[in-house]
C-alpha cells in the first residue's frame, strides 16, 4: 500500500491539486478543487501516466493481481505454475522491459482468459490453456499479455479512468458537503483497475497487443502464428459459451482479430518457430485434463 | 500385386533385368507406401470454412486451385504449415482436398462446448514450489492423451477436470478482495533469466531479431487511449531491417 500511496500522490499532483511531495490532505484538497479544472486536466495526467516510476507501476500492479486472484485461485500445481513461469520469462527476455519481476500465473478456472497487470504479473486460465494444441499457442497468448505490460496499457486507461471517477467522486464529496480524509484516489484507482478487467482495454490496444505478441514469440524462437491457430480454435466456440463470457466482453470479435493477424503473419512468413519440445506441453495438458 | 509377391517375382529376374525394373519397383512402392499412408493417415485437427473458401494445390496463394469450398464445410486436418492446412472432407462429404488457408477456418470440435458447474469448488492455494521443480517433473507418464484427444474430450464435455467458471465475470472481479497469501505464493515461481534461457535451450527455441511489424489496426476499432502505438515502430532493443 507503500507504493500505492505514492501513486496517489502523482495522481494528485498531476492533476494540479498538490505539489510534488506535498503531504495529502484531502480537506485542503478539496476546499481548493475545481472540478471543472480536475477534468480540463486530462493532457498533463496522461503525461504523467507515462512518467510513473517503474516502482509505482509494479505496486499498482500487485494491487490488482492480488484482487484478481482473490476472484479466481492459482491451480494447485506446481509443475504446471513452473512449466508456464519458463516460457513467460523467456518471452519476456525479447521486449523492451526484461527486468520488470515478471511472474507468471495459472488460475483455477473453466473461463477462457488472461490478464495482465501493470509490472509483470500475468495469469492465464486453466481453461485457456486446456483448449491450446501446443507451447507455441500458449507462447502467443503470453506474449500478447507480456505486450500489453510493455507498453503499459493499462497503467494509461487506468489512470484514465481514475481521473474521471475522481472527478465524479470529488464532485459527490462536494455537493454533501462531506469533506473526509479518506482514501478517495486509492478507491479511484484500484475501482477503475478493477472495472477495467470487467470491460477491457481500448480495442486499438488489444489488435496492438495481437501484432507485437506474434513478433515477440518470432522473437524467441516460437512459431508466431501459434496465437492465431488459438483464436480460429475461440472462434469455434463463440460468445455463447458461458467460458468466453468475460473474453467476449473484453476484447474485440475473435474472427475481426484473427483477420487483422493475418498481414501480419505474412510479414513474418520467413520465422517457422524451431521449437522441439519434446512432449512437455503435452504433459502439462495432461495434469490439466485430470 | 503386394509388396511381397513383388519381391518374390524379383528373385527370378536376372540382374539386368533387375537393373532396368528398378524404377518400376521403386514406383510401384512408393505408390503402395503413400496408398497405404492415404488408408492410415489419421486427422490431426478438424474444423470448419468460415467463408468461401479456396483449396489450392500448393500451401500458397501462388499454387494452383483446385476448388471451392462454401461457407461452413467441414474438413479434416492431415497437416499443417504455418498459416496453411492439409485438408479434405470427412469421409462420405463431397468437396476438394488441398490446402486452404487457416484465416479461413475456425478449427477445433466446436460444437459441444463443456458446461462447466457454477458451484465446483474453488482451488487451493499454492503449495511452495521445490528446486528444480520442472526437471523433476515426471517425462514417463503413460498413457498421456494426445492434443488432440484432449481436445476432443473437452469439447465434448467428457473430461473431469472441470474447475468452475465462478469469479471471472466483471461485477465479481470489481467486488474481489485482494488474496495477498495466493499472489506471494505466485510469486515463489518466477524463474531468473539464466533458467528461461535453460528452458529455451531444452526445447531448441532459437532467438531471432525481428523489428515490430507497420499494420494499421481494422477499420472501425476504437483508437488505442494513448498516442500510435510504439509497436507500430521498428523496436529499439534491435531487430534487422527488412
Amino acid at each position: 500500500m507503500k507504493g500505492l500511496a505514492r501513486i496517489c500522490v502523482a495522481l494528485v499532483s498531476a492533476i494540479g491539486l498538490v505539489a510534488p511531495g506535498q503531504a495529502l490532505d484531502f480537506g485542503n484538497v478539496l476546499q481548493r478543487l475545481d472540478v471543472d479544472k480536475v477534468i480540463a486536466t486530462g493532457q498533463q495526467l496522461s503525461a504523467a501516466t507515462q512518467a510513473m516510476p517503474v516502482n509505482e507501476e509494479i505496486g499498482l500492479g500487485r494491487e490488482l493481481a492480488a484482487r484478481i486472484l482473490g476472484s479466481v485461485p492459482p491451480l494447485a500445481d506446481p509443475g504446471v505454475q513452473s512449466y508456464v513461469n519458463q516460457v513467460g520469462r523467456w518471452l519476456t527476455l525479447h521486449t523492451e522491459r526484461p527486468d520488470l519481476p515478471w511472474h507468471f500465473v495459472v488460475a483455477a478456472t473453466d473461463h477462457v482468459g488472461a490478464f495482465a497487470t501493470p509490472g509483470g504479473s500475468v495469469i492465464v486460465t486453466a481453461g485457456l490453456m486446456r483448449l491450446m494444441r501446443d507451447e507455441n499457442e500458449l507462447a502467443g497468448v503470453l506474449a500478447h499479455e507480456i505486450s500489453h505490460v510493455v507498453q503499459r496499457h493499462h497503467v494509461v486507461a487506468i489512470m484514465n479512468r481514475a481521473r474521471a471517477r475522481l472527478a465524479a467522486d470529488v464532485a459527490t464529496e462536494l455537493a454533501s458537503q462531506i469533506v473526509a480524509k479518506n482514501p478517495l484516489v486509492t478507491q479511484a484507482l484500484l475501482g477503475a483497475g478493477m472495472s477495467l478487467y470487467g470491460s477491457g482495454l481500448d480495442q486499438g490496444d488489444e489488435y496492438a497487443a495481437d501484432r507485437a505478441g506474434m513478433v515477440i514469440a518470432a522473437r524467441a524462437g516460437y512459431d508466431p502464428t501459434g496465437l492465431v491457430y488459438l483464436l480460429t480454435t475461440l472462434d469455434s466456440l463463440g460468445v455463447g459459451d458461458a467460458r468466453m463470457q468475460l473474453l467476449s466482453a473484453t476484447h474485440p470479435p475473435t474472427r475481426s482479430r484473427i483477420d487483422a493477424l493475418a498481414p501480419v503473419a505474412d510479414q513474418l512468413n520467413t520465422y517457422a518457430g524451431s521449437l522441439q519440445d519434446g512432449g512437455r506441453f503435452a504433459q502439462i495438458q495432461e495434469i490439466l485434463f485430470r | 500385386m503386394t509388396l511381397m509377391s513383388l519381391h518374390s517375382a524379383g528373385a527370378h529376374v536376372t540382374r539386368a533385368a533387375r537393373v532396368r525394373s528398378a524404377p518400376l519397383v521403386a514406383f510401384i512402392v512408393v505408390a503402395a507406401t503413400a496408398s497405404s499412408r492415404a488408408v492410415d493417415e489419421q486427422p490431426i485437427d478438424r474444423g470448419s470454412t468460415v467463408r468461401p473458401a479456396t483449396v489450392f494445390d500448393f500451401p500458397d496463394r501462388s499454387g494452383g486451385a483446385l476448388g471451392q469450398l462454401p461457407p461452413n464445410a467441414p474438413l479434416d486436418v492431415f497437416e499443417r504449415r504455418r498459416l496453411w492446412l492439409r485438408v479434405k472432407p470427412p469421409a462420405g462429404v463431397a468437396g476438394p482436398a488441398g490446402w486452404v488457408q487457416l484465416t479461413d477456418m475456425r478449427m477445433g470440435f466446436g460444437m459441444a462446448p463443456a458446461v462447466a458447474p457454477a458451484t465446483a469448488p474453488r482451488g487451493t492455494p499454492l503449495p511452495p514450489p521445490a528446486p528444480g521443480m520442472f526437471t523433476s517433473f515426471s517425462r514417463s507418464v503413460s498413457g498421456l492423451l494426445t492434443g488432440f484427444q484432449s481436445r476432443q474430450s473437452s469439447y465434448a464435455g467428457g473430461s473431469n477436470a472441470t474447475i468452475g467458471i465462478r469469479g471471472l465475470t466483471g461485477a465479481e472481479l470489481a467486488a474481489a478482495s485482494p488474496n495477498w497469501q495466493a499472489l506471494a505464493e505466485a510469486e515463489r515461481y518466477a524463474v531468473p533469466p539464466q533458467q528461461a534461457q535453460m528452458f529455451a535451450n531444452a526445447g531448441g527455441l532459437v532467438p531471432q531479431r525481428i523489428m515490430y511489424v507497420t499494420t494499421a489496426a481494422p477499420a472501425g476499432a476504437t483508437p488505442s487511449a494513448g498516442q500510435a502505438s510504439p509497436f507500430d515502430k521498428p523496436s529499439p532493443f534491435g531487430g534487422r531491417p527488412r
